[in-house]
Formats: C-alpha cells, structure tokens, sequence
C-alpha cells in the first residue's frame, strides 16, 4: 500500500502535465467493475461456479479480438494471429461442447 | 433474473478490460512504483454493489470473513505474480482456473459429465494455445519467485468462486451482500 502512494505520486505529476485521461478511465473502470460483479454474482446464484468459469473464458476470447483492432499498435502481443484464431475456435468449441452435455451440473448425494 | 444479469457482464466484461489496456497504455498501471489502480477499482467497484444487497445476518459473519480472506489473498497474489513474471506468462497460468475451479468443485462433491469435463479441458487447452502464442521473454529471477506466487493465487482464485457459490447457495447469503463483503 506504501508503495502504491509513491505510485500515486508519480501517476498524479504526469496528470498535471495533462494526462487527465487517466482518470476518465479509471472512473470508467470502477463502474465497470461494479456492473460486471454485480452481474456476476447474479449469475453464480443460477449458474454456479463451474458455469462461471466456463463463460469467463468464452468471454476472455471473444474481448481479445475487439481489443487486437484497438491495441495492435501499442503492443505486438495483442495482435491477431493464424495461433490466435485457431485458440479462439478450439475455446469456442469447448464451450458448446460444454454446453450441449444433456445432463446439467448437479451436487452428488451423500452415499 | 438471467437474462438482465447475462447481458450485463457481457457489456461491462467486454468494456473492462479495453480500460485496464487504456490505463495502461497511458502509464496508468504499470512501471515502478506500482499504483495498484486496477486492484484499486475492483475493490470500489466491488464495495458499489452492496448497496444493493439485504444486509447479512450475524450468523453468516465466518463464511463472509472466508470468502472476503479467499478473495483479497486470492488478488493479492495474482497482481503481485502479474508484476513479477509480466502479462504473457500470467495470462497462461491465469488460464487454468477454468480447470481449478472444475476440479475444486468435484472435490466439494459437484458431479460434472464426461462430456463437461471433456468441455472444460477443451477450453483450458485452448487458452493456453491462445496465451502460448505471446512471444515471452520474462526474467528469469522474477519468474523463479512469482511463478509459484501466482499458481497459488490463481488456485486460491478458482477456490474462491467454488466457496462464493457454496455461500450463496447453500448457507443462503445474498450474493450482492457477499460482493461487497
């Protein structure tokens, strides 16, 4: 936590050189946060825990190509490649694969 | 409830991590010292959502302080592993909790099909493809101490959704008041 004063520090001198932006973003991401666990516990309610990690990885993929069109430029790792795509599929397919088993998740009863 | 809940986190799932990269492009997020924003804003967001929630029950207090102890133990150690061994390697660590959060759950005695497990294996094989392909180059030192760091935290991650689950369901906590918890 101290070192993240010192951080603050820093992050709130290259703001007064005009890096207000900064702020947007993370006002930004504290309402995105908010909704996104909101949503999220919502959900592990009906779903469960199982379910929830399954759709936060069909959800991990399906972000990584909006953010390859946005980010590319800044940095090589968030551009799309031919391995990229070919995860993106195999991810998919274990999602429907998944999804279509005919017997839900259930609790095992006690022997 | 559903359907109003599904196209949330969508939306906002889709939205989250575009602003962590908007952060961090801008210099908001990584370089030394740390300023820990994105953890900063999880914990703010996270403690927004309990006002939406019924209150808790003076007898829930233990499995709140559990699930509020698996939590922060569970952040503290990814981000402190993300630091260490950098974004590539962390994404592919980070991409076995679909797996954990399987086995956990078998082990707390949920029955999953062959074809679930078939499912959940598909997709951890296939982030690990995706995060495979990152062209890493981590320091070796780092790696050594943070490698094992995020293992646990990303174990501690999976057990955390397992227990949040259990709590909501099973000792019948309202699930906004365990958010904010």
């Amino acid at each position: 936590m101290l070192v993240a004063v010192y951080g603050y520090e820093k992050l709130y001198s290259e703001m007064s050189q005009g890096g207000w932006s900064v702020l947007v973003a993370f006002v930004g991401l504290v309402l995105a946060n908010a909704t996104h666990s909101f949503a999220f516990f919502g959900l592990l309610s009906s779903l469960g825990a199982v379910q929830m990690g399954v759709l936060k990885s069909l959800l991990a993929v399906s972000v990584f190509s909006i953010a390859a069109t946005m980010f590319c430029s800044n940095e090589a790792s968030q551009c799309f490649t031919p391995t990229k795509a070919f995860a993106m599929v195999i991810v998919l397919f274990g999602g429907f694969v998944f999804k279509s088993s005919p017997k839900g998740y259930s609790k095992l009863s006690p022997a | 409830m559903w359907y109003v809940y599904m196209p949330l986190y969508v939306v906002s799932g889709v939205i989250q991590p575009i602003l962590t990269d908007s952060l961090k492009y801008q210099g908001g997020v990584t370089g030394w010292p740390p300023t820990l924003l994105t953890l900063l804003a999880a914990s703010v967001g996270m403690a927004l959502v309990g006002g939406l929630g019924k209150g808790s029950n003076p007898s829930h207090a233990n499995t709140l302080a559990k699930a509020t102890f698996l939590d922060i133990t569970a952040g503290a150690l990814c981000q402190s592993g993300l630091l260490m061994v950098g974004s590539g390697v962390f994404t592919v660590v980070y991409s076995s909790t679909t797996a954990w959060t399987a086995i956990i759950s078998f082990m707390g005695g949920h029955q999953l099909t062959t074809q679930q497990w078939l499912g959940v294996f598909t997709i951890s094989f296939g982030l690990f493809v995706h995060a495979a392909d990152l062209h890493l180059s981590p320091d070796n030192v780092r790696l050594f101490v943070g490698l094992p760091i995020l293992l646990v935290g990303t174990f501690l991650h999976a057990g955390a959704f397992v227990y949040n689950e259990h709590a909501i369901r099973e000792r019948g906590i309202d699930p906004f008041t365990l958010c904010s918890a």
